[in-house]
């Protein structure tokens, strides 16, 4: 429930019935619209159009001219319509027949009229009809438009719209004049209206413009023309019902004293009142359709420019393209037509031999381009190359030091279990060598040599890397002049822990 | 460098990397465009360089669009199917198709709207379906490949259900999960809306397209490039076919 809503719920609901009742008039036509002629013959022929046809020919004929139209008057003037119209002869039986048919569907059930209302808001109406029939001095049944007919007919043409805005004012002028207060600001509303309706017709005329053809070209100028005509007009008739109406309000508030205000003048001076807030509103409104207009004729140029420009291009059907593409049976390039919808996409990525390039950098590798950084005298040496070295030069050092420490253990025993010594080493051992943080790794390499053994190939060691620990075995192994070498095996299932919560594989180390 | 093309430079890289140029994002690139018109031509050259296309429209600013040839900007199947939430190929072509569908609901040729105001899953999928069969069942040609229309209506009619709901009074037609047609038109649809060519209705669950979609269809269809390289592709499709049947 919004409160909102109360006030105009209640004036539509009272309103309602009045609205319906004024389009009782329309209503025989609309049924009229669905007649149908016997099937097959005239199938291309509207009943809705024929009967407009004559309604109007009653009209023209019978009440401005005021003759007396019987059958044959009418079956005559059918048959010159459907031929101008539709391009179709009728004659002798078809023609009677089609006359018949024709009367049947505007009387409606044998002359009946139609029953028209609605369940809440509009008690039936019987028998509202267009054409009713009178028997001449002469006996011939004549035919005649009811006021209804008259009325609907009128309704169906004869105000322009464009001119509304003017009427809706003189009625509001005259109200004003004959102190019919209420009137005239019930009046003002449907000015109101109409300047709101006329636009929202900009827009209409806009879409007209940009796909209707010449057609919709034409409708524009014709729209712009009338609009031109009446504005000048209109805002001449604003601003003197304006004036009106203040005049009066500055009458009551200053001639007539508030003592000897009664009813009827409390009522009008209200009255006076709102017409003046609501009359603003209407100025402003008049004001939006003035500039839209404007708006809209800077754009007919252009828009007519652009179309003249895509004349000449011819433009992508879709429904043709997928026939074709139906023909083939494949879907393959509906991704190119999906694609404008997708944001635009750099692809990221790394091309792997450019990882590979990175990784290899500084080490010995057989390729054309390091041969070159290391013979030429202008190559730039690279911070990689040094670091690697610096690495290098750290394990060669530990190794060393760790294997002159293996040496000297082996000294006085063929073997010793790694675990032992670790648990009977002192703080300083501990600390040099056990914690060392090349002693796993020289642990490993010894590990992996025992594995390279078997694999004689002399090139094949060489690449494998393992060359900072062959290098310092051989340095070693020179240096110290001992008779035999190092091995390193590992011992199943038992471990050894180097430090806090860091456990290694037990090795036995002998010699051979 | 010039100014100018600094500046044209500017805008071209917020543009490609997405970053809008409007009234209220990069405002001073965008008013520059707007008013230097040294600046818009360096901008127009540097963007034709990369087979690219600028818009300009009051709503969305200035952006770019990939022309159908380019080679530069793509993406790979992979990507798309993750953009559009899709887990195979075939499914990426089911989303193209029924892209196509909402192109052609709003638009009988590329400057010629329909009266359509919006779409709903509902019509979106029966649509889609309509047309794949009808497609499907016109040609006689036995092609296995993902994007053959026979294939796209297999998967369509055999792998997927309609929706989560076998009882159709409670289907929700706004679903998203699940193996379904009704979720890869709404995935489709989500997909529009989150990129700002269409407009849902919260309330009534209806789609409507708005300026960015008019824009881009009116303008990419009718592009040469994009006929050039659409007769292309077509033409590419017929030889290859002719080639098959021959063999």
């Amino acid at each position: 429930m919004n409160e909102n809503y109360i006030k105009t719920l209640n004036t539509t609901v009272n309103e309602v019935s009045v609205r319906m009742k004024s389009l009782a008039k329309y209503y025989p036509f609309f049924k009229i619209m669905n007649g149908k002629y016997s099937k097959g013959e005239y199938e291309n022929i509207d009943a809705g159009e024929v009967c407009m046809g004559i309604i109007s020919f009653l009209f023209y004929e019978g009440k401005l001219k005021a003759q007396h139209i019987s059958f044959v008057n009418i079956q005559d003037y059918l048959q010159m319509f459907v031929e101008k119209v539709y391009g179709i002869k009728l004659i002798g039986d078809s023609l009677y027949k089609f006359t018949n048919d024709t009367i049947d569907i505007i009387q409606n059930s044998e002359g009946r009229g139609f029953d028209i209302g609605f369940p809440i808001f509009m008690p039936e109406i019987q028998n509202v009809k267009y054409v009713i029939n009178k028997s001449s001095d002469s006996g011939i049944k004549e035919f005649e438009l009811t006021p209804s007919a008259i009325d609907f007919f009128l309704e169906t043409k004869e105000f322009g719209e464009e001119s509304k805005i003017t009427i809706s004012l003189l009625i509001l002028k005259k109200l004003i004049e004959h102190n019919e207060y209420e009137s005239a600001l019930i009046s003002l509303t449907n000015v109101n209206a109409e300047v709101i309706k006329q636009i929202a017709r900009v827009y209409e005329i806009e879409m007209a413009l940009m796909y209707g053809g010449s057609l919709g070209y034409k409708s524009f100028l014709e729209y712009r023309e009338l609009a031109d005509k009446h504005q000048a007009e209109e805002e001449k008739l604003f601003s003197e019902t304006m004036e009106q109406i203040r005049t009066l309000r500055e009458d009551y508030a200053t001639k007539v004293s508030k003592s000897q205000f009664g009813e009827k003048e409390i009522n009008a001076f209200r009255c006076l009142d709102e017409m003046d807030k609501e009359l603003n509103k209407t100025v402003e409104l008049h004001q939006q359709l003035l500039g839209k207009l404007v708006i809209l004729s800077r754009k007919a140029n252009e828009i007519s420019r652009k179309k003249k420009i895509n004349l000449l291009r011819p433009s992508f059907d879709f429904s043709t393209h997928l026939d074709k593409l139906g023909q083939i049976g494949s879907a393959k390039s509906m991704e190119y037509m999906a694609m404008p919808f997708f944001l635009l996409n750099i692809q990221k990525s790394f091309a792997l031999s450019k990882i590979n390039e990175m990784l290899d950098f500084g080490v010995d590798s057989p390729s054309k381009d390091d041969v070159n950084l290391q013979n030429t005298e202008i190559a730039i040496t690279i911070n990689t190359d040094k670091f690697n070295n610096e690495i290098r030069e750290r394990v060669i050092h530990n190794y060393k030091y760790i294997i002159n420490y293996f040496f000297d253990l082996l000294k006085d025993r063929d073997s010793f279990i790694m675990g032992d010594v670790i648990m009977e080493a002192d703080e300083y051992t501990r600390e040099n060598i056990f914690k060392n943080p090349d002693f796993i790794g020289l642990i490993l390499d010894f590990l992996r040599l025992n594995e390279e053994t078997v694999i004689s190939d002399e090139e094949g060691k060489k690449d494998k890397g393992n060359s900072s620990l062959e290098k310092v075995l051989k340095d070693i192994y020179m240096d110290r002049l001992e008779n035999y070498k190092i091995k390193i095996e590992t011992i199943n299932d038992s471990y050894i822990e180097i430090a806090l919560g860091f456990r290694m594989t037990n090795v036995i180390i002998r010699k051979v | 460098m010039d100014s100018n093309t600094k500046t044209a430079l500017e805008i071209f890289s917020n543009m490609i990397r997405n970053i809008p140029v409007n009234g209220k994002t990069n405002k001073d690139l965008y008013r520059s465009l707007l008013t230097n018109s040294i600046v818009a031509a360096e901008l127009d050259e540097i963007v034709e360089m990369f087979q690219l296309e600028l818009y300009i429209t009051e709503t969305e600013g200035a952006f770019v669009i990939a022309k159908a040839n380019n080679k530069v900007f793509g993406y790979t199947n992979e990507e798309l199917r993750s953009r559009l939430g899709t887990k195979n190929n075939k499914e990426l072509y089911l989303c193209y198709f029924a892209i196509y569908c909402v192109i052609a609901t709003f638009y009988i040729q590329s400057n010629y709207r329909t009266q359509v105001e919006y779409i709903t899953s509902k019509s979106l999928l029966d649509r889609v379906e309509d047309k794949l069969t009808v497609l499907a069942n016109n040609t006689n040609i036995e092609n296995g490949e993902d994007s053959s229309f026979k294939e796209m209506h297999k998967y369509w009619m055999n792998e997927m259900n309609e929706s989560n709901n076998r009882n159709k009074e409670t289907v929700d037609f706004n679903e998203k999960r699940g193996k379904t047609r009704l979720t890869l038109i709404n995935k489709t649809l989500a997909f529009l809306v989150e990129n700002k060519y269409m407009d849902k209705d919260e309330y009534t669950s209806r789609y409507s397209i708005i300026p960015k979609f008019e824009y881009i269809v009116e303008r990419f269809f009718d592009d040469a490039d994009t006929k050039t390289v659409l007769q292309r592709l077509l033409d590419e499709e017929i030889e290859e076919q002719r080639g098959n049947i021959n063999a």
